[in-house]
C-alpha cells in the first residue's frame, strides 16, 4: 500500500511533466525546429492505441480467456503490414484534401456532405463515450488498488465514493485542462498539434517501459525465467488451458480480429494520430513494421504477468489489474508506482488524443454547420472568428470527457475493461464499409452511405448499448431476455432467431452486414450528385490523378473578401502568409479588390478546410463568393447548351445560306421567265410572220386558181408549182422548228462517235454539190493533212456544214460566186472557216446573226432571202455548243463573211 | 531494383499470410500441447511468427519506399 498523498503527487508531477514537454514541443514547432517530424515520433504517436485497455486489460483478458487477447493487436499489425494499401492510400488522399478528421474523411468522399459528417460525429461521439469512460476507471480504481490493496486483504474493495472524492473526476478535470491548452492552443491551418504528439510520444514510451519492467520482474524475479513460469502454470488445469485455444471460440476470435482491424482505421483517435497528424508521408513505411514491433514488445509479458497473478494472488483479486496488484503483493511498491505511472500513461494519452479528435470533429462537422444554418447568428458576417472557434472547441473537449466520466459513474462501472472497449470498437466499425467502399468503389453514393451507416448504427445500439445498458440496471432486462413487443426474433441478443454466437459476434454480423448490403444496394439504385462523382474520383484514383481539387467555382469574389475570411478563421499572420505565400507561388496578386480567380478561391477553400472541416469551408467561401459554385453537372449543361446554341447557329446560317441561294435562283429563274417571256411573245411573232409568207401565196395563188376559171393551163401549173414550192418551205420552217425544239429542250438524240471531222466535210460537200453547180459557185477546199478525231455526233455535224455551206452560197457573190471550205487541226481541236464571197455581214449584226430569225440580216438595203427557215444557224449553234465548241462569225467590210467552227478533239499525227 | 509490380504482390501475399496465419483454422492447428524451448507452442507460434512478418515487412518496405519515392514528383 502507498499513501494516496504520494500517488496523488506522483500523478500531479507525471502530468506536469506532460505539460512541459507538450509545450515544450509547441516551442520547437513554432521556432522551426520541430522534435516532432521523424519517424519514430510518429510511431509512438500511433501507440496512442495502446491504451489502459492494453495496459491493464489485456492482463485480464488473458487470465480470463488466454490468448484471445492478442487478436486486439494482429488485427491492427495486418493493417500496417499492409500500409502500402489502405494507409497509404488515406494519407495521399488525407494530405490533398487538408482533412482534419474521420467524419470530415467520410464526408468528402461523399460529395462534402453536412448531413453525413453530423451522422459520422454522432456515432463517433456515443461510440467514443465508453472508452473515455474505460480509461477514467482504469485511473480511478488503479489509484485505488495502489492506495488501499494491502498485503493482509481478504477481499475485494468495494466502496461507494462521492464524484469529488473519486479520483476518476480529478483525472477527467486533468485531462480536459490538458486538451484545451494544448489541443486547441490556436486554430491551425494544417491542424498539426505537435505539443500534444510529442507528449504522447513520450507517454508511450513510459507505459512501454513500465509494462516491460514488469514483465521482467514477473519472469525473472518471481519465477527463475519464463519457462519456469510456464511449466508452473501447465501444472494448474486453469491456468493450463490458458495456453491453448479455447473449443469454441473460432467465431469470437475473427470478430475480434475484424473489429481490431476496424479499430486502427476508424478510430478517432487513430485517424488522428495516423492521418491527421501526419508530418509527412514517408515516415509511414517507418511505422509499418515499427508499430508492429512495439505491439509486440507490449504484448510479450501480458500472458506472464497474467499468469503469476492467476497462480498468486487470491482469487477474488481484478485480474484487470494485476500489473499492480501483483507487485505490491510482492512488496515492490516503487515497481507498483512505476506500473501506475504507466497505466496513467496510457489512459491520458488516450483521453487527449480522443478528446482533441472528437472535439476537432463536433466542432468542424456539429457546431459550425450548425451554425451556419442559424441565420439569426449570422456566422457568415462576424468578423474574427477564431475566438469563437478555440471556445466551441474547448467546449467540446469538456463535454465529451464528462460524457464519458458520466458513462463511467453510471453504467461503465461494472463491466470489465475489455468489453467496455469492444462496444466502442463495434461502433466506429460501422464507418468501415463506407470507408473502404468509399475508397475502392467509385459507385457508393451519399445516400448509400447514410443509409448504410445509420442501419449499422441503430443495429449496434440495439444489439450492444441497450443490452450493457440493460447489465447496468438502466433498463428494464425484459427487453433484452423477451425482445421488443415480445417477440422472440426481436430478442437484442439473438435477432431474427441467430442464437449461435455470443453478444459481440451476434452484433458485429448483424450490423455489418446489412450495413454493407444497404450501403451497397441503395448505391446501385441512387445516382450521385456531381460533386459526389468528382470527389468519388479524386478519391478512387487518389494515386493516378496529378494535381488537386478540380472543382470549379463561377463567382464574382474580390481578393480581398476572400483574405478576410481566411483572417477571420485563421487570424491575422496565418493568413498573411498563406496568402502571401500563395501570391508568390502562382505570381498573382493576393491583395486587392481585384476579383479572384478560380485558384484562388479553390485555395481559400482547402485553407478552411484544413481548419473547420470540407462541408463548412464550403458554406463559407459560398457566402463570401457571390456566385455559386458550378457543378460538373451544370458544366456539363452549359456545355451542352453551348453546343446546341452552335449548332443551331450552324443550321440557322446553314439555312440562311440556302435561302439566299433559292432567293437568288428565283431571281435568275425570274431574269429568265421573263426574257422566254419576251422571247416567245417575239418568237410568236416571228413565227406567225414566217408563217404568213409562204401561207399569204398559197392562199393568193389558190385564190386565182379558184376565182379565175378561165386561167390558161400554163399558168395555173405556174401557180400550183409555187404553191408546192411554198408549201415545202413551210414544212420545212415547221421542221426546222421542231428540230431546234429538240435541241433546246435537251430531248435530241445524241450518238457520239469518234469522228474525222474531213471526212464530214467532204460529206457535206458532196451533198451540197447539186446545188452549188446549180448556181454555179466556185468552190476551193483545202484541208490540212494533219487531223484530230472529234468525239461527236455525225450527222448533226454534218447538218450543220450543210447549212453553212448552203447558207455560203446563198450568199455569196451573184455574179462571181464562190465559197471556199478550209479544214485545219488546231491546239485541241479542229477548226473549220466557211468563206463567201458576198457583201458579208453588217458588224452590229455579227453577235446576232445565230438567234432565231434573224435571217440573212446583212446590209439595211438587202432584200430579205425568203427561201430559209432562219433557224439554221440557231440549230447549228445548238450543235457546237452541245461538242462544247464555238461557232463565231467574222465579216471584214467588202471581204465577205467567214463562219467558223471549232470543236475541241484529240491530236492526232499527220497521215501521210 | 525489383519492378513495382512485382513487389506489391509481395506486400499483398505478405497482408494475406498474417490474415490468414492469425484466424481459425490455422490458429487452432498450432493449439498443441507440448512445449518448444520450455515455452507453450502456441505462444512461440504467435510471437515468433509475428517477429518474423515484422523483419519481412521491414526488408520489403526498404524497396517500396524507393518506389514510393520514384513516383514522387
Amino acid at each position: 500500500m502507498l499513501s494516496s498523498e504520494l500517488v496523488i503527487l506522483v500523478s500531479i508531477g507525471y502530468v506536469g511533466l506532460l505539460y512541459a514537454i507538450a509545450w515544450w514541443g509547441d516551442k520547437r514547432a513554432r521556432d522551426g525546429r520541430s522534435w516532432v517530424r521523424n519517424p519514430t515520433v510518429y510511431t509512438l504517436s500511433i501507440a496512442v492505441y495502446c491504451t489502459s485497455w492494453t495496459f491493464y486489460g489485456a492482463v485480464g483478458t488473458a487470465a480470463r480467456n488466454g490468448l484471445e487477447y492478442l487478436t486486439i493487436y494482429l488485427g491492427p499489425t495486418v493493417i500496417f503490414l499492409g500500409w502500402w494499401f489502405l494507409l497509404r492510400k488515406m494519407l495521399r488522399i488525407s494530405k490533398a484534401h487538408r482533412i482534419t478528421s474521420i467524419a470530415d474523411f467520410i464526408s468528402s468522399r461523399y460529395g462534402k456532405s453536412t448531413q453525413l459528417s453530423v451522422l459520422v460525429t454522432l456515432i463517433a461521439v456515443i461510440g467514443t463515450t465508453p472508452y473515455i469512460a474505460l480509461q477514467l476507471k482504469a485511473i480511478a480504481t488503479s489509484y485505488t488498488v495502489l492506495t488501499v490493496w494491502d498485503y493482509g486483504m481478504t477481499q475485494p474493495v468495494a466502496e461507494t465514493i462521492s464524484v469529488f472524492s473519486d479520483s476518476g473526476f480529478w483525472a477527467a478535470v486533468g485531462l480536459a485542462l490538458f486538451g484545451i491548452l494544448f489541443g486547441t492552443r490556436f486554430i491551425d491551418a494544417d491542424e498539426h498539434h505537435e505539443g500534444m504528439v510529442a507528449a504522447i510520444a513520450f507517454e508511450s514510451l513510459v507505459k512501454m517501459f513500465a509494462l516491460l519492467a514488469v514483465g521482467i520482474f514477473v519472469c525473472f524475479v518471481m519465477y527463475d525465467g519464463i519457462d519456469h513460469l510456464f511449466s508452473q502454470a501447465l501444472n494448474t488445469p486453469d491456468t493450463a488451458k490458458l495456453l491453448q485455444l479455447p473449443e469454441d471460440g473460432s467465431a469470437r476470435w475473427m470478430t475480434l480480429m475484424i473489429l481490431s482491424m476496424a479499430a486502427i482505421l476508424c478510430l478517432p483517435r487513430q485517424f488522428q494520430v495516423i492521418i491527421v497528424e501526419n508530418v509527412d508521408e514517408r515516415h509511414l513505411p517507418t511505422a509499418s513494421w515499427a508499430f508492429p514491433l512495439y505491439l509486440l514488445g507490449m504484448n510479450l509479458f501480458v500472458l506472464p504477468i497474467a499468469l503469476a497473478g492467476l497462480g498468486a494472488l487470491p482469487a477474488w483479486s481484478d485480474p484487470d489489474f494485476f500489473v499492480i496488484s501483483v507487485p505490491l503483493f510482492e512488496g515492490q511498491s516503487l515497481l507498483a508506482l512505476l506500473a501506475y505511472v504507466g497505466g496513467l500513461s496510457a489512459s491520458t494519452s488516450m483521453v487527449i488524443v480522443a478528446t482533441i479528435a472528437l472535439s476537432t470533429m463536433v466542432c468542424n462537422d456539429l457546431i459550425v454547420p450548425a451554425l451556419l444554418r442559424i441565420r439569426p447568428f449570422r456566422m457568415t458576417e462576424r468578423d474574427d472568428l477564431t475566438g469563437l472557434l478555440i471556445f466551441i472547441r474547448r467546449a467540446s473537449i469538456v463535454v465529451v470527457v464528462f460524457l464519458g466520466f458520466a458513462y463511467y459513474r453510471s453504467a461503465g462501472a461494472s463491466d470489465a475493461l475489455a468489453e467496455i472497449g469492444l462496444i466502442s470498437f463495434a461502433a466506429t466499425a460501422q464507418f468501415i464499409p463506407i470507408m473502404i467502399g468509399g475508397l475502392y468503389w467509385k459507385g457508393g453514393t451519399k445516400t448509400g452511405a447514410q443509409v448504410g451507416l445509420v442501419v449499422g448504427f441503430l443495429i449496434w445500439t440495439y444489439t450492444l448499448l441497450l443490452p450493457s445498458l440493460a447489465d447496468s440496471g438502466w433498463m428494464n432486462p425484459a427487453l433484452i431476455l423477451n425482445g421488443a413487443f415480445g417477440h422472440p426474433w426481436l430478442r437484442p441478443e439473438s435477432l431474427f432467431g441467430l442464437s449461435d454466437f455470443e453478444p459481440l459476434t451476434h452484433a458485429l454480423i448483424w450490423s455489418m452486414s446489412l450495413n454493407t448490403a444497404f450501403y451497397v444496394l441503395i448505391s446501385l439504385f441512387t445516382s450521385p450528385s456531381a460533386l459526389e462523382r468528382i470527389q468519388a474520383t479524386l478519391f478512387v484514383d487518389a494515386f493516378s490523378r496529378k494535381g488537386q481539387d478540380t472543382v470549379i467555382w463561377r463567382s464574382s469574389a474580390s481578393v480581398d473578401d476572400l483574405y478576410e475570411l481566411v483572417e477571420r478563421f485563421l487570424g491575422r499572420e496565418r493568413a498573411f502568409h498563406s496568402f502571401r505565400d500563395f501570391g508568390w507561388e502562382k505570381d498573382t496578386p493576393w491583395r486587392g479588390k481585384g476579383e479572384a480567380n478560380a485558384d484562388m478561391i479553390a485555395f481559400t477553400e482547402r485553407l478552411l478546410a484544413g481548419s473547420i472541416g470540407a462541408a463548412s469551408a464550403r458554406v463559407m467561401v459560398s457566402s463570401v463568393a457571390k456566385g455559386e459554385m458550378v457543378s460538373l453537372e451544370e458544366v456539363l449543361e452549359i456545355l451542352e447548351e453551348t453546343s446546341h446554341v452552335i449548332e443551331y447557329s450552324q443550321r440557322l446560317e446553314q439555312k440562311s445560306a440556302e435561302l439566299e441561294k433559292a432567293a437568288a435562283e428565283l431571281r435568275a429563274a425570274n431574269d429568265r421567265l421573263k426574257e422566254l417571256d419576251r422571247l416567245k411573245d417575239e418568237f410568236l411573232t416571228m413565227v406567225s410572220h414566217e408563217f404568213r409568207t409562204p401561207l399569204t401565196s398559197i392562199r393568193s395563188f389558190s385564190e386565182i386558181l379558184v376565182d379565175t376559171p378561165t386561167l390558161d393551163h400554163e399558168r395555173a401549173e405556174h401557180f400550183l408549182s409555187i404553191i408546192v414550192r411554198e408549201s415545202e418551205r413551210l414544212t420545212r420552217l415547221i421542221d426546222d422548228h421542231l428540230d431546234l425544239a429538240r435541241l433546246e429542250a435537251g430531248h435530241s438524240d445524241w450518238r457520239a462517235i469518234d469522228v474525222d471531222p474531213r471526212t464530214v466535210l467532204d460529206e457535206s460537200v458532196d451533198a451540197v454539190k447539186g446545188l452549188l453547180d446549180r448556181k454555179g459557185v466556185a468552190l476551193t477546199t483545202d484541208l490540212a493533212a494533219q487531223t484530230v478525231m472529234l468525239h461527236v455526233d455525225r450527222d448533226r455535224l454534218t447538218q450543220v456544214f450543210i447549212n453553212l455551206l448552203s447558207n455560203a452560197a446563198k450568199f455569196s457573190d451573184p455574179e462571181y460566186p464562190s465559197v471556199s471550205v478550209r479544214g485545219e487541226a488546231m491546239d485541241g481541236g479542229y477548226l473549220v472557216s466557211i468563206t463567201d464571197n458576198g457583201r458579208g455581214i453588217a458588224p452590229n449584226e455579227l453577235e446576232i446573226i445565230f438567234d432565231k430569225f434573224s435571217r440573212g440580216g446583212k446590209y439595211a438595203d438587202d432584200k430579205p432571202k425568203p427561201s430559209g427557215s432562219g433557224l439554221g444557224l440557231a440549230i447549228a449553234k445548238h450543235v457546237v455548243e452541245h461538242c462544247q465548241g464555238k461557232i463565231w462569225a467574222e465579216s471584214p467590210p467588202g471581204k465577205g463573211a467567214t463562219f467558223r467552227v471549232f470543236i475541241p478533239g484529240h491530236v492526232f499525227a499527220p497521215s501521210t | 531494383m525489383t519492378p513495382p509490380r512485382r513487389l506489391t504482390e509481395r506486400a499483398f501475399v505478405l497482408v494475406l499470410a498474417a490474415f490468414f496465419a492469425w484466424i481459425p483454422p490455422l490458429v487452432g492447428v498450432f493449439s498443441l500441447d507440448g512445449q518448444i524451448f520450455g515455452l507453450p507452442i502456441l505462444f512461440v507460434y504467435f510471437f515468433a511468427g509475428w517477429a518474423v512478418l515484422i523483419a519481412l515487412c521491414a526488408i520489403l518496405t526498404r524497396s517500396l519506399r524507393k518506389v514510393a519515392q520514384s513516383e514522387r514528383p
